[in-house]
């Protein structure tokens, strides 16, 4: 696997499926960004899942890396579904005021790839 | 058994109730704002009624025995009064104390033997001051039993209905401040987890009113929601909890619904289910 700030990013069916680990520090954040974008492009996929519960602890800067991949990856024409944040972890992101806008948050996996398989039905 | 104190007819007369009445006033500042002039009344002519009552029967030492039992009544009565109207320890005390010095000035009015003047005062003295640690005593019990309602209330957890498969509902009540609004938000999310719910309701028929801290709170409680995946839907807002709402200027990410049954209807849709009757 490449190195992604030590996230995983698998890919099923038209999807990928990454995985920040749990304390990611701004550069494994920045390389964690960079390795998934590259791999949307790559793979051509139609959308991704991001399972943010091996999360724990959220700063402004995580947040924000968040947002701005979801916010790109909605530029390459990509559909962003999150799961499994953790609910201190969801409280934490309200009380900072991170309000992930364009991210479909989703209860589990199961849900993500059949709201990601509808996306992609209805466009 | 000792003599009568030739004191106690005195303590009928009116003289003893006004000068009494004029003391607390004097003594507690705030009494007036906290209870009314006839609630006082009141309290003070059945005190001194019952007090008559009681040293009639000769016994000046044992507030235990039976004869006391109707004063003690009285002063429990005060004291419950007292810590619900919201009195210092002080100003409870007060009451009794004043009675103590009231006695005194009258029986120095009309008691001209000296030695019979001191020896009653100081019968009287210790016996109101026996009644004043009891007042004291009952005032201090009944705040604590306040006290440990409240923390109760505190403690007490939020129920949670598993309405379906997942759909879980929360019917809050009682008062909710930012403490307890912190706490649900923690038993919602982690309960969203738990039971993998798709839709939250949140129903506040039983809430009359919330203040701005406690509704920016549930709006966040809402949010962390939606940020797991789940919508929270919120049911049977009273007119009140609305204002407020529409008051804060707040952007109400959720759902609302007239009543629990309508937001059940509303899950249903969203999990794909549909009640169908049964044709007999």
């Amino acid at each position: 696997m490449e190195e992604a700030g030590g996230a995983s990013i698998l890919k099923i069916e038209d999807f990928l499926i990454a995985t920040p680990q749990e304390a990611m520090h701004d550069l494994a954040a920045i390389q964690f960004k960079d390795e998934l974008l590259r791999r949307l492009k790559e793979t051509k996929v139609s959308g991704l899942v991001m399972n943010l519960g091996r999360i724990d602890v959220v700063d402004s800067f995580m947040g924000r890396t968040i947002g701005e991949i979801a916010n790109s990856a909605n530029l390459m024409g990509v559909e962003v579904a999150i799961i499994g944040l953790r609910p201190d972890v969801a409280i934490t992101m309200v009380e900072m005021g991170i309000s992930l806008g364009n991210v479909h948050p989703l209860l589990n996996l199961d849900l993500a790839l059949e709201f990601l398989r509808n996306q992609r039905g209805g466009a | 058994m000792e003599s009568k104190l030739t004191g106690a007819e005195f303590l009928k007369e009116k003289r003893l109730l006004d000068l009494w009445k004029e003391l607390i006033r004097g003594s507690a500042g705030r009494t007036f704002e906290l209870m009314t002039e006839t609630q006082l009344d009141e309290e003070t002519r059945a005190f001194v009624t019952e007090f008559v009552e009681a040293i009639g029967s000769g016994n000046y030492e044992d507030v235990t025995r039976p004869e006391y039992e109707n004063l003690l009544k009285i002063l429990r009565g005060v004291s419950a009064s007292r810590v619900e109207q919201g009195f210092t320890p002080t100003e409870t005390a007060a009451f009794v104390m004043s009675f103590k010095e009231a006695v005194n000035t009258v029986f120095e009015e009309k008691i001209e033997d000296p030695v019979k003047l001191a020896s009653e005062v100081l019968v009287m003295g210790n016996l109101i001051d026996k009644l004043s640690l009891y007042t004291f005593e009952t005032f201090v019990e009944t705040r604590e039993k306040i006290l440990k309602e409240q923390a109760m209330a505190l403690e007490f957890t939020n129920p949670m209905i598993m309405v379906w498969d997942n759909l879980i509902a929360f019917p809050l009540q009682g008062i909710l401040d930012t403490h307890r609004m912190a706490m649900f938000t923690e038993e919602m999310l982690d309960a969203i987890t738990r039971h993998q719910a798709r839709v939250v309701i949140v129903d506040l028929t039983a809430i009359a009113a919330m203040d701005t801290a406690t509704c920016n709170r549930l709006m966040q409680a809402i949010e962390a929601a939606r940020l797991m995946g789940s919508e929270a839907v919120i049911t049977g807002i009273s007119p009140a909890v609305a204002f407020i709402i529409v008051k804060l200027g707040a952007d109400l990410k959720a759902r609302t619904l007239r009543e629990l049954r309508e937001g059940i209807k509303y899950a249903f849709r969203v999990l794909g289910l549909k009640v169908v009757e049964e044709s007999s």
